[in-house]
C-alpha cells in the first residue's frame, strides 16, 4: 500500500504541469456561469443518448418497427382519429403527432439523430476544411487561388438551397470501379443529408483557417523555428497550426449547433431522413398541417411544435454556449487573463 | 584564425508589384572563427537579410539572385550554403548557425511552455546524444534497455514516433527526465533566476528580459558555432540591455562561437564587437575593426553615422536627405545624393571596396 502510494507521489510530482493545467481549466469553468449551463445543457443530451433504450423502450411490431430509430405508430387509437394529433396523456407523454407517432419516443431517439449528424459533419468538413486551409496557407500561389475559388464559388450560392439541391441530386448509390473489383458505397436518406451538409459547410472552415495561417505565418516564431532547422511539415504542424486552430473549434462547436438547425429544415422540409424517422426536424413536419389549429385558439395543438421545437432549440444552444466557453478556456492567448 | 563564414557577391532582390527591390546588392563579408562581427545600419538597408541568408532562408518574394555563401561547418568540412538543398540545410540550422531574432516575445510560440521550446530544438539536433545518456543509466538488461537501443539504432524511425505519441507506454520518463535536466541546466546557465519555475512558464509571463534569455538559451541548446544576433537589446531597456549583452559576450566565450551581431546601435557595437561591418541601402560601404572605425572612420556615411549618435549638450545632428528607394536606387554610389563629399564620378560609377589601410575595407571614390 505504502509502495503504491509512493509510486503515486512520483507520478503527481511528474505530472506536476499537467494537473496544474488540468486544475487551471476546472476553475476557469466554474467561474463562468454561462459555460457551466452549456456544459448542464450537453450532458444531459449524452445521457438522453446513452440512456435512450431504456428511457423509450422500443416497441416491437406491429406497432413499432425493427429499426429502433422508426418512430412507432399508436395502432390503438381508432382509425378515424388516427391522422389527427392527440394532446398529451398517460400512454403518450408529449401526445402524437399525425399519423398518431408516439412524440416521445421520437424526441428521446431523436437526440442520438442529432448528435450523429451534427458531430458527423463537423468533424467531416473539419478535416477537409483544416487540409485544405492549411495548404492554402502556407504555400499560397496557385494552389491558394484555385482552391479559395472554389469555396467562393460554394458560398456564393445559398446554403440551404445548395444543401437541398445536393440532397436532390446525390443517387442512392456509389458504384466506384477499382478494375479488379467494383466498390458500392449505398447511400440512404439520412447520409444524403449528411454528405450535402458537408459538402456545403467545408468552404468556411478553409477561409477561416486559411486567414488564419495567413497571419500566423508572418510571425517571428515560425521563423525561428524554421531557423531552428525544423521541416515545413514540422512547422505547419507544431508552430503555426496550435497557433490558428482555435478561432476553427469554436466555429465547429456554434456550428455544431447551426448544422443540426438546417438538418432539421430539411427534414421540415420533407428532405431529410425517412417519413417516421426518429429526427427532431421530421416530427415538427410529421404534423405540419396542425401547427395552426382554427382560428379561435390558433396555439391549440401546440404540443406537435412545442416540444420538438424546446429539443432542438436547447441544443442548439448548449453548443453555443460551449462554443463561448471553449474560447475562454482553450485559447492560451485568452486563458491566462 | 580562418574564415568561419565567407559571403561572396551576395545578391537579393524582392519581386513586388511596384518593382524589383534590390534588397542586396554585391554584398562581401567574412566572419572568422572566435569573433564578433558588427552589422550596422539604418532600418531597411538589408542587415536582417545578410543574416537570413547566410541561414539560407529567403522571405518571398525574395530570391537570391547570385553570389556564394561559404561556411566551414562543425566537422571542417566548408560548403556552399546557396548551393545546398533543404535538408542539408535544415541539419546545418539551429545546430552549426542559430538566430536570435529582435522582438523576443514574437520569437517564442505563445502555446508551448518554456521547457517544450528548447526540448524542441534538443529533440531535433541532439537526440542522439541524449539517447545515449539515457542508455547508460540503465543498469538492468531489460526491455526498457532494448527500446532505448532500438531507439538510438533509429532515432527518426516513424515506428518510435508513432509509439511515442501513445500515452503511458510511451512516456519514455527516462529520456524526458534527461531533457527537463538539460533544459534547467540551459536556463541557469542563461543566468535565470528559478530555472526549475522557468521552464514550466508560457512565454507571455516572462518579463521581456526572461524571456530574451530564453530565446538565446534555444538558440544555444545545440552549441553553434555561429550565432546570428538580429538586434536582440533593442526592445529592451537599458539596464536589461547591458545583462543580456554581457550574457552573450560570457557565452560566446564559453560555446568558443563567432556571433553576427546586427544592430542600429554604435553603442552596442562599441561595446561588444570586435570588427564591424557598416551598411547602407543594400551594399557594405565600410569593413574594419571596432576601435578603427570609431577614431578613424573612413566612409563619408560611417562619419555621418558617428555623428548623429546623441550627446549630452550637443545639438542634435542628423544626415541630410532620405534613405534611398530600392526599387529605384541612385546610380553610382547609392550613398551620393546625401554625400557632402560626392564628386562627379559617384553619380556614374559603383566604387568597388577596397583596402585602404590593413585590415580596413572602404566602398568610396574618395579612396
Amino acid at each position: 500500500m505504502t509502495d503504491f502510494k509512493s509510486k503515486l507521489a512520483e507520478f503527481k510530482a511528474a505530472r506536476q504541469p499537467t494537473i496544474k493545467e488540468l486544475k487551471f481549466t476546472i476553475t476557469r469553468i466554474k467561474k463562468s456561469p454561462l459555460s457551466i449551463m452549456g456544459l448542464a445543457i450537453l450532458v444531459f443530451y449524452i445521457a438522453l443518448a446513452v440512456l435512450a433504450p431504456v428511457l423509450a423502450p422500443p416497441v416491437p411490431p406491429p406497432m413499432g418497427k425493427p429499426d429502433p430509430f422508426m418512430v412507432w405508430k399508436d395502432l390503438n387509437i381508432p382509425a378515424i382519429n388516427r391522422t389527427l394529433p392527440h394532446p398529451p396523456n398517460s400512454i403518450h407523454p408529449f401526445g402524437t403527432t399525425e399519423e398518431s407517432y408516439d412524440l416521445y419516443y421520437g424526441c428521446i431517439w431523436g437526440t442520438i439523430t442529432a448528435f450523429r449528424v451534427g458531430l458527423m459533419v463537423i468533424v467531416l468538413s473539419l478535416i477537409i476544411g483544416l487540409v485544405t486551409g492549411v495548404i492554402a496557407g502556407y504555400y499560397g500561389g496557385i494552389v491558394d487561388e484555385v482552391l479559395m475559388r472554389f469555396t467562393d464559388m460554394v458560398i456564393a450560392v445559398p446554403g440551404l438551397v445548395l444543401c437541398m439541391a445536393l440532397v436532390v441530386a446525390l443517387p442512392p448509390q456509389f458504384v466506384i470501379n477499382l478494375g479488379f473489383t467494383q466498390l458500392t458505397i449505398a447511400l440512404s436518406k439520412l447520409d444524403k443529408v449528411l454528405l450535402a451538409l458537408v459538402l456545403v459547410g467545408w468552404p468556411s472552415y478553409t477561409r477561416v483557417i486559411r486567414g488564419e495561417i495567413l497571419k500566423v505565418r508572418e510571425e517571428d516564431y515560425v521563423e525561428a523555428a524554421r531557423a531552428a532547422g525544423c521541416s515545413d511539415f514540422r512547422v505547419m504542424i507544431k508552430h503555426i497550426l496550435p497557433n490558428s486552430i482555435y478561432p476553427i473549434l469554436i466555429m465547429a462547436s456554434l456550428d455544431t449547433g447551426a448544422i443540426v438547425l438546417t438538418a432539421a429544415a430539411l427534414s421540415f422540409l420533407g428532405l431529410g431522413a425517412p417519413s417516421g424517422y426518429a429526427d427532431w426536424g421530421q416530427l415538427i413536419s410529421l404534423s405540419r398541417n396542425y401547427i395552426y389549429a382554427n382560428i379561435s385558439s390558433p396555439a391549440a395543438n401546440w404540443w406537435v411544435w412545442l416540444i420538438p421545437g424546446l429539443f432542438i432549440f436547447t441544443f442548439v444552444l448548449g453548443w453555443n454556449l460551449l462554443g463561448d466557453a471553449f474560447r475562454d478556456i482553450l485559447d492560451p492567448t485568452l486563458r491566462r487573463r | 584564425m580562418g574564415n568561419l563564414v565567407e559571403v561572396q557577391d551576395l545578391v537579393l532582390r524582392f519581386y513586388t508589384y511596384e518593382g524589383v527591390v534590390k534588397a542586396l546588392e554585391g554584398i562581401n563579408l567574412q566572419i572568422k572563427e572566435e569573433e564578433t562581427l558588427g552589422v550596422v545600419g539604418e532600418t531597411g538597408c538589408g542587415k536582417t537579410m545578410t543574416g537570413l541568408s547566410i541561414l539560407g532562408i529567403t522571405p518571398p518574394p525574395g530570391k537570391i539572385e547570385g553570389g556564394k555563401v561559404f561556411f566551414k561547418s562543425k566537422y571542417g568540412k566548408t560548403v556552399n550554403l546557396l548551393a545546398q538543398n533543404e535538408r542539408v540545410l535544415r541539419k546545418i540550422r539551429g545546430s552549426d548557425i542559430s538566430m536570435i531574432f529582435q522582438e523576443p516575445g514574437a520569437a517564442l510560440n505563445p502555446v508551448y511552455t518554456v521547457e517544450n521550446q528548447i526540448a524542441e530544438a534538443l529533440l531535433h539536433h541532439r537526440r542522439r546524444e541524449l539517447l545515449e545518456k539515457v542508455l547508460a543509466q540503465i543498469e538492468k538488461n531489460g526491455i526498457e534497455k532494448k527500446i532505448y537501443k532500438k531507439m538510438l539504432e533509429n532515432p527518426k524511425s516513424l515506428t518510435i514516433k508513432v509509439f511515442r505519441k501513445i500515452p503511458i507506454i510511451g512516456r519514455q520518463s527516462r529520456l524526458k527526465k534527461e531533457i527537463r535536466k538539460e533544459v534547467v541546466n540551459i536556463l541557469r546557465e542563461m543566468e535565470i533566476g528559478d530555472p526549475e519555475r522557468v521552464a514550466d512558464m508560457y512565454p507571455h509571463e516572462l518579463s521581456g528580459g526572461m524571456q530574451q534569455r530564453v530565446v538565446i538559451a534555444m538558440a544555444l541548446a545545440c552549441n553553434p558555432t555561429l550565432l546570428i544576433a538580429d538586434e536582440p537589446t533593442t526592445s529592451l531597456d537599458m539596464t536589461v540591455q547591458a545583462q543580456i549583452l554581457d550574457l552573450i559576450r560570457r557565452l560566446k566565450k564559453t560555446f568558443r562561437s563567432s556571433v553576427l551581431y546586427i544592430t542600429h546601435d554604435m553603442g552596442v557595437i562599441a561595446e561588444l564587437c570586435d570588427r564591424v561591418a557598416v551598411m547602407y541601402a543594400g551594399h557594405i560601404c565600410e569593413v574594419a575593426e571596432v576601435k578603427e572605425l570609431f577614431k578613424n572612420p573612413a566612409h563619408p556615411y560611417t562619419k555621418a553615422l558617428l555623428e548623429s549618435i546623441p550627446r549630452p549638450g550637443e545639438e542634435f545632428k542628423s544626415i541630410s536627405g532620405m534613405v534611398p528607394n530600392l526599387i529605384n536606387p541612385p546610380l553610382g554610389c547609392r550613398f551620393h545624393p546625401r554625400c557632402p563629399f560626392a564628386k562627379p564620378i559617384c553619380a556614374e560609377e559603383m566604387p568597388k571596396i577596397k583596402e585602404v589601410k590593413p585590415e580596413q575595407f572602404v566602398a568610396c571614390h574618395l579612396y
